[in-house]
């Protein structure tokens, strides 16, 4: 399976510089917005490794590219390929107005119709295809850029879409657990040192981390450390937070 | 007894970190609020299904028939209840009961208990769809059952199945009709050279149309294949509402995934040098945790000369700065603390 794992690579990649383009703009930011910056990295990088062919990762840049705030940072992630996707976005919007004229086209004619056979008694397949129309009209809502799209390329759009966020979330999950162990990794060589270094003096300052949650690692805590979390007033429930 | 110089800047830190660190906590929480009730939101205003029987299109024909035709057997609605429970439930945490339909009813006690449980259930259920089938199934077999066993629902429900009744009625007549339209479209163009099976036109509008919806039926099965569960559910609008459900899970997925990561570092640049050897070796091999363990060891003393450094300590201890700026996962989300060892 070569295909994910270059894709998955390129992500991280582009992801890790969106991360460092942010981290280097403002220096003390809130968890607030720390998670959106994380969360409009990782997007822009999904899209960006896709290398926009696809119609949904122009759609997520243009929604990103919409708030002022966001624009910039944008800018800054995809460098020379925002100008180039500027470009191509207006083609697209030519062809969105195609789409949206045929669109409406054809809804006249349903609509004159359903006036002319308003008789006939209601069929279930005509029930059925109205819960189609409505969960595509969902769908449509979900996939980013799906509003302009027939429902042939929607269906296509979504089998890409689901592809690649299962690759982020995955590439995802596996940066919150390697950071979550090398945490772990951390605070045990922390106390590992105070045990072994009893004849210096010293006085060190460490933290309960907040990937701490599930319960084997709190379990690993030593006696010291877990005065330490009593101490600091971190409940237990707290913690849990983070699981 | 030395104690390192700035201790007390660094309890007076400590005491604002507490307050930062809790006004953090508070806002993580609000924000798990706020996507739970999202979540609740989104699921709330999905498309009702309104008719019951199209529930019972998800059974093959002759079950249905079946239905229809024998009201004195009182074995067909337990089975059908089963099988419909079977063919929804099987990957659906909720709906999985261990469901042992015996094919003589136990008793009347036994049934309206049961009926009584899927009105409940269909109540706590999410989605519309699955709650049609049991209030249906719940339905037949009350009616079939000819009870006048308490049960509240009991009056209102054998209109329902009337109605419903005719409803199917109505729909087997219309599809009848549908087909032997087709079929004399087909015979009255007499140059056209395709073979068209009963129930499928031959011209050029119906073929592109035919053309359409199997190419539509294809991406459907390649999203079946994709999305897990789904090969087993027959019909577009079920088949659509998993990929939906798929689908939003997945971005949900996302935003806490982004939330926790941004909870364990209080920097968004955190040290990646190693990491991503590590991680590009583990996309690769999947031999994940082992490789990211040894590749940290290296940078802690480093980290503790840096800091030795950076703020002139002259005397060997080891002080290592959490936060402040920080070039590895050490980070300083939740609380610091910090204490003496004396001897």
């Amino acid at each position: 399976m070569s295909a994910p794992s270059t894709f998955k690579k390129e992500f991280l990649k582009k992801w890790v510089l969106g991360l460092q383009i942010c981290g280097s703009s403002t220096k003390n930011m809130s968890f607030l917005e720390r998670k959106k910056a994380i969360k409009l990295s990782a997007d822009v990088a999904m899209a960006y490794a896709k290398d926009f062919k696809t119609c949904w990762s122009r759609a997520l840049i243009a929604n990103a590219s919409k708030q002022d705030d966001n624009k910039i940072l944008v800018r800054n992630i995809l460098g020379s390929e925002f100008e180039r996707l500027k470009k191509s976005s207006i083609g697209s919007k030519m062809c969105n107005k195609r789409v949206r004229s045929k669109k409406i086209l054809k809804r006249s004619c349903t609509i004159l119709r359903i006036r002319s056979t308003a008789t006939r008694r209601v069929l279930a397949s005509s029930i059925a295809k109205r819960l189609v129309k409505e969960r595509t009209l969902v769908l449509k809502g979900l996939v980013p850029g799906g509003e302009s799209m027939d429902e042939f390329s929607l269906l296509k759009e979504t089998l890409d879409y689901i592809h690649s966020l299962r690759a982020q979330v995955d590439v995802m999950q596996r940066l919150a657990y390697a950071s979550q162990l090398s945490n772990l990794q951390l605070m045990n060589t922390f106390a590992n040192m105070k045990n072994d270094m009893r004849t210096m003096k010293f006085t060190f300052v460490t933290c309960v981390v907040g990937s701490f949650p599930t319960r084997i690692q709190a379990r690993k805590l030593d006696q010291h450390t877990r005065g330490y979390v009593e101490r600091s007033n971190l409940s237990g429930n707290e913690l849990i937070i983070f699981e | 007894m030395e104690r390192i110089p700035g201790s007390g800047v660094r309890s007076g830190n400590c005491r604002d970190n507490k307050q930062e660190i809790s006004v953090e906590i508070f806002q993580i929480g609000e924000e798990i609020r706020r996507l739970m009730t999202e979540n609740l939101l989104q699921e709330a205003p999905r498309p009702e299904t309104g008719s019951s029987f199209t529930a019972l299109l998800g059974l093959p024909e002759n079950q249905a028939m079946e239905l229809l035709n024998s009201p004195e057997s009182y074995d067909s609605p337990a089975i059908l209840t089963a099988d419909i429970w079977r063919e929804r439930g099987k990957d659906q945490k909720t709906l999985s009961y261990p469901f042992n339909c015996s094919p003589t009813f136990p008793s009347n006690a036994a049934l309206v208990e049961r009926a009584a449980r899927f009105s409940i259930f269909a109540a706590a259920q999410n989605s519309p769809q699955t709650s049609s089938v049991p209030s249906n199934s719940s339905e037949n077999s009350l009616k079939l059952k000819n009870e006048t066993t308490d049960s509240e629902s009991n009056p209102t429900i054998l209109n329902k199945n009337q109605i419903s009744l005719k409803r199917k009625e109505r729909q087997k007549k219309g599809l009848a009709k549908k087909s032997k339209n087709m079929g004399d479209e087909s015979s009255k163009l007499p140059y056209v050279h395709v073979r068209a099976r009963r129930g499928h036109a031959t011209d050029s509008h119906s073929l592109a149309e035919r053309a359409r919806r199997e190419k539509i039926n294809a991406r459907m099965k390649l999203l079946q294949e994709l999305v897990p569960g789904c090969s087993k559910i027959s019909g577009t609008a079920l088949v659509l509402d998993e990929i939906i459900n798929h689908v939003q899970s997945l971005q949900r997925e996302v935003e806490f995934l982004s939330m926790r990561l941004a909870a364990v570092n209080s920097r968004i640049d955190f040290n990646l040098d190693s990491l991503l050897a590590a991680e590009s070796g583990s996309l690769t091999d999947g031999n994940f945790p082992g490789m990211v363990m040894p590749s940290m060891w290296p940078d802690v003393p480093v980290n503790g000369t840096r800091r030795q450094q950076h703020h002139n300590q002259h005397q060997q201890l080891w002080h290592v700065d959490v936060g402040r700026d920080n070039h590895n996962f050490i980070s300083q989300p939740n609380s610091l603390f910090s204490y003496d060892s004396t001897n």
